[in-house]
Order: structure tokens, then C-alpha cells, then sequence
């Protein structure tokens, strides 16, 4: 018992500092060097009034290229976490990740069309968080016209409507220019922070924090829903009710994460099942500590991603090397979190 | 007279048209316990479910303490009535404590979490079942008879008045068969009110005051163990020859013949 407190304290303070320290690290990496005190001051000065000699450039780098870049990838990476977890839960599928109803390929669709029309960074990202909403409401309503099980007919109805919306992205694949158009497109949805600035990290704090507070206030909800529809009925939950609310802020998370670093696959499949393994399947603990472990995984990936070539590595293909191979790892280990 | 459940003239049907059962009249009053036989398919099952408001009756009304059930809020339901189904499975790796933890739902708003009362009253009907070397152990790779015990704790959990039991026995080995039976005699009388589906008719005379048969979507025969449970009624419910036989001066046995 008491080793077992320990034990609990201890993943939760590495789950608190860890975040923290990397947040911290990840501006001293890059091309220009940055030292751990500069980092310091930079950021401090803001606050305090003290006074440096640093060069302008510092702060350059550090306000303006790092740190949207390093809360981009916390934020994608939690935002997507969380949701694959609440989604798992929701559909008592451990299978699931946060595109199951078709956001993602939604998003992507509104994505290309912003770039086949030459629309600006911001309206690429207006428009492919708009067309996540468009395809999980498609799909959402589709579900609903059917009478019985509703929670398979909207797992078949986001598959089909996800596959509907790549099908127009390889229309509009097929039209755009193949000169510079469809390199942006293909880029785009191969996922990456390197088009992150300030403006869009705060054009998608708004959604993102409705997303993680709700979800943060339902989660032991969540548990009695994951135990199945009647069950959850019989404890006297709105299933029904309850299940809209985590689809539709799951979908405000994952749909602005998206907008924001285009199409990174298996982070929000991977760490709720690697998050499971280390505090248990309880969503009272199992969803804070998704977003910790999630911000870290993918803040540690970016970090390789702008700087192990000479050239950035799209986010998206680095989360799916590793992540597809340590997933198996996690199953031969013997990962007991499904019967 | 404290009665709990009143069923009146109740018809249920999936499609509008064919009629799973009809005219079903019921009455449960505190610490009955009350046992329903019937072939397959003639909607036991189904009429749990409509009492416990997981469906909806076509016509007639079910009343708890009076007050008719299409008239309750969900969660005001789930304080007076707990439901253990037929067969369970989690797809997560809960820990038991977490299981019978969840009985509290009905008792906490949406974005509540549990807190030390609820950890309290789940500890102690853990502790009333015997159970408490299970409590940390993780609910999928427990053994039937101890997820029955556990789904007992959560739904005592919930501090219903009335306990819907759907074959309470059906997938355990005989000792925890009548383990559970027993579990079901002491929370009777401790004053809870118990409706359970069974397909032995043995057991309504090990553990319940009033049976029912249902048969071809109505209520065949209604009563006493001893006076529904015959070797007649039997023979018209499920086709076979039976012997009921004295015990003792206390209990009866229901004991199937061979088929020639």
C-alpha cells in the first residue's frame, strides 16, 4: 500500500515536471544558439523588470520563433491525446483515435481547397478547422437518422465520410498545380509546425481550452460510460447527452489541432494506450495525464523534426515511424489494458 | 402495505407490431423477492429492461413508490432501482474498487467526482459482500462468480430500494449459484425489495417469496412458490416432466425427469 503511494506520487510529479523541463530545454534547441540563462532572462524580463544586454535577436528567437512553435506542438500533442482517450472511452473501442468521425480528413479537405484557392496562412486554418466541424456534424446526423445502435452507425458513418472527403482531396490533388499548389497541399497534410506562429497559436485557444476543461469536468463520467450504453443508463446517465458533449469538444480540440499542424497520425491512438499502461484505465487520472504525456511525445518529436537534418522532417511522418513500431512494442510487453 | 413496484396491465413491442408481452400485471412490496420463470424468449428480459426505463412501454404504466416511472428523471430512477444485466464484459482494465465506485453515478451531478463519502459507502458494501481481498484487483481478470459479487457491491453501491436481477445465477458454477442466492436473502431482509429472472425453478424455492411464470407474452400463473411452481405448471412452461418433492417440512425441490 504505502509503496503504491509512492509509486502514485511519483508519476505524478514526473507528469507535472517533465512537461515543464522540456518546455524549457526545447528553446536551447535549434540553429541558433540560445543559452539556458539567456532562455532565463529572455522569457523573465517580460515579467520582471530587470535589466540585459541580450541582443534583440535573442528575443526574437525565443518570443517569436520558439515559443509558438514549442506551445504549438504541447498544445497538438495534448489536444490530440486527450481526445483519442475520450474517444476510446466514449465508443468502448480501444481502437479508436480522434478521427474516427472524419475530422481529420474534413480539415484536410478545407485545407487543400484554402490552398488551391491561394487563401492566406490564417484562412487555410479557419478553413480546415471549419470543414473538421462540417465533416463531424455530417456524420454526427447521419448516425442519428437510424433508429437502434447509433454508436456503431456513427463509427461506420465516420469512415465513410472520411473516405468521401479524401476522395476530394485527391480531386482537388489532381487539379492543383502541380508547380507550386500540390506541393503545399501534399505538405500540408503530411503535418508539420514549421507555418506556427503566434497568431495561430492564440487563434486556437479558445476551442482548445472549452475542450480540456469540459472534458476535464466529465471524466468520471466517462468511466461509467465506457462500461456500456446500458449500464450507464441504469446509473442513471444520459448517455446520449453526455456522449454529444465529448464528441463535440474532442472535435473542437482535434479539429483546431489539425487546422494549426495539418494531419499527424498516431498520437492520439499510441499515447492514451501508453498513458493507460503507466496510471490505469480511470479517466479521473487517465485524462490529465494524457495531456502531459501527450504534450511531451510530441514536443520531444518536433524537437527532432526542426532539428536532426538540414532540412525540417514533416511531423507527421516522424510521429508514425515511431510511433507504429513502438506500439508493437507496447503490445509485446504485454499490455493488458483491453481484455 | 410498503409497496414498492406496481406493474399495471403492461404491453411492450420492438416494432409496433408483434407484441414481446401484454397485460402483465405485477405488484412488488418491500423485501419481496420475486422470481420469474419462463421459456426463452418470452421477454423477461425485456420486462427488467422496461422497468428499469431502459425501454418504453407500448401501454399500461409502471409505478415506484407510486410515482409512475415515465414521470421520473433518469437519475431519480437510477436512486430507487439498480440493474445487474445478464452478461458483462469491460473493455478497460478497471480496478474492482473503481467498478463499485461507479454506483455513485446517480448520486453526483455531471461534473462531480466521487469523494470520501462515496469512497466510504463503496468500501462498506464491499466489505458487507465479503469481498474486500478483491478490491484492487482488476475487474477484467477476476472470475465469474467474483464479477458477479462485484456488480452486487456497485449496484448497493447506488442504495437502490429496488434490485432488477437478469438471471443472477445463469453463467456461475453451482456453489456460487447458491451464493448468490444467498446474498439475495439477506438483502431482502435487509429491506430491500429484489425482482430476478431465473431459469431454475429450484431456485425460487431456495430464495424468493413470490414467483411469476411468464409464458407466450403473458403472466401464466402468479404466487407462492409452492402454490405456482407444480409439476403441472412445468409441464406447460417448459414441455418436460418434473417431481416436486418435500424436502423437509420447511423446503421443496423441483427435480427434472428424463425425457423417454
Amino acid at each position: 500500500m504505502n509503496r503504491a503511494k509512492i509509486g502514485s506520487i511519483t508519476t505524478t510529479t514526473a507528469l507535472i515536471v517533465l512537461p515543464i523541463l522540456l518546455f524549457l530545454g526545447s528553446f536551447m534547441i535549434g540553429r541558433y544558439p540560445v543559452s539556458p540563462t539567456d532562455v532565463l532572462v529572455a522569457i523573465g524580463s517580460v515579467f520582471v523588470p530587470i535589466k540585459t544586454n541580450l541582443s534583440p535577436a535573442v528575443y526574437t528567437v525565443v518570443w517569436d520563433i520558439r515559443l509558438p512553435r514549442i506551445a504549438a506542438a504541447m498544445i497538438v500533442g495534448a489536444a490530440l491525446s486527450i481526445s483519442g482517450a475520450s474517444f476510446q472511452g466514449t465508443f468502448q473501442n480501444p481502437l479508436v483515435s480522434p478521427d474516427i468521425l472524419g475530422v481529420s480528413a474534413g480539415a484536410g479537405f478545407g485545407a487543400a481547397m484554402a490552398i488551391l484557392l491561394s487563401f492566406s496562412t490564417v484562412m487555410i486554418q479557419v478553413t480546415a478547422f471549419i470543414f473538421g466541424l462540417v465533416a463531424v456534424s455530417i456524420t454526427y446526423f447521419f448516425s442519428r437518422s437510424f433508429k437502434g445502435d447509433t454508436t456503431l452507425m456513427m463509427v461506420l458513418g465516420g469512415i465513410a465520410v472520411g473516405s468521401l472527403f479524401s476522395a476530394f482531396i485527391s480531386c482537388i490533388k489532381y487539379v492543383a498545380d502541380p508547380e507550386d499548389k500540390l506541393p503545399e497541399i501534399v505538405y500540408w497534410l503530411m503535418g508539420s509546425l514549421s507555418t506556427v506562429d503566434t497568431s495561430s497559436v492564440v487563434m486556437i485557444i479558445i476551442p482548445v481550452f472549452i475542450g480540456f476543461s469540459v472534458l476535464l469536468l466529465v471524466r468520471w463520467r466517462l468511466n461509467v460510460l465506457s462500461m456500456g450504453d446500458e449500464e450507464a443508463q441504469s446509473l442513471g446517465v444520459n448517455t446520449e447527452k453526455l456522449r454529444l458533449v465529448v464528441i463535440l469538444c474532442c472535435t473542437l480540440l482535434t479539429s483546431a489541432a489539425v487546422s494549426i499542424s495539418g494531419i499527424i497520425g498516431w498520437v492520439g491512438l499510441v499515447i492514451p494506450h501508453m498513458t493507460r499502461m503507466i496510471v490505469g484505465p480511470d479517466h479521473r487520472k487517465l485524462l490529465p495525464a494524457t495531456i502531459s504525456i501527450g504534450a511531451v511525445f510530441l514536443l520531444l518529436v518536433d524537437d527532432v523534426c526542426r532539428t536532426a537534418t538540414s532540412i525540417e522532417i514533416p511531423l507527421g511522418i516522424l510521429t508514425a515511424i515511431i510511433g507504429a513500431p513502438f506500439f508493437i512494442y507496447l503490445l509485446k510487453k504485454g499490455y493488458e489494458g483491453w481484455s | 402495505m410498503n409497496q414498492i413496484l406496481k406493474v399495471d396491465n403492461a404491453s411492450f413491442s420492438y416494432n409496433g407490431k408483434e407484441k414481446i408481452f401484454e397485460g402483465i400485471n405485477l405488484e412488488v412490496n418491500k423485501s419481496d423477492v420475486l422470481c420469474i420463470l419462463g421459456p426463452n424468449g418470452t421477454g423477461k428480459s425485456t420486462l427488467i429492461k422496461c422497468i428499469n426505463g431502459l425501454l418504453n412501454l407500448d401501454s399500461g404504466n409502471i409505478f415506484l413508490n407510486s410515482t409512475n416511472i415515465s414521470e421520473m428523471a433518469k437519475t431519480d430512477l437510477a436512486k430507487m432501482v439498480g440493474y445487474i444485466p445478464q452478461s458483462h464484459s469491460s473493455t478497460f482494465a478497471f480496478s474492482v474498487f473503481d467498478v463499485v465506485l461507479m454506483g455513485r453515478a446517480p448520486h453526483l451531478n455531471v461534473t462531480s467526482v466521487p469523494g470520501r463519502k462515496d469512497f466510504k459507502i463503496a468500501d462498506k458494501a464491499i466489505e458487507s459482500l465479503g469481498i474486500s481481498y478483491l478490491k484492487d484487483k482488476t475487474y477484467t481478470e477476476i472470475s465469474g462468480g467474483e464479477k458477479q459479487m462485484v456488480l452486487l457491491a456497485r449496484v448497493l453501491a447506488q442504495e437502490p430500494k429496488l434490485l432488477l436481477l437478469d438471471e443472477p445465477t445463469s453463467h456461475l458454477d453451482f456453489g456460487n449459484q447458491i451464493r448468490t442466492l444467498d446474498v439475495i436473502n439477506r438483502l431482502s431482509q435487509n429491506g430491500l425489495s429484489i425482482v430476478m429472472t431465473s431459469h431454475y425453478p429450484d431456485h425460487a424455492f431456495l430464495s424468493s417469496n413470490k414467483v411469476a411464470i411468464m409464458k407466450d407474452g403473458g403472466i401464466m400463473d402468479i404466487g407462492e412458490p409452492e402454490s405456482v411452481v407444480t409439476e403441472e405448471n412445468m409441464r406447460k412452461t417448459y414441455g418436460i416432466d418434473v417431481k416436486v418433492i418435500d424436502m423437509d417440512d420447511s423446503r421443496k425441490a423441483c427435480i427434472p425427469m428424463q425425457i423417454k
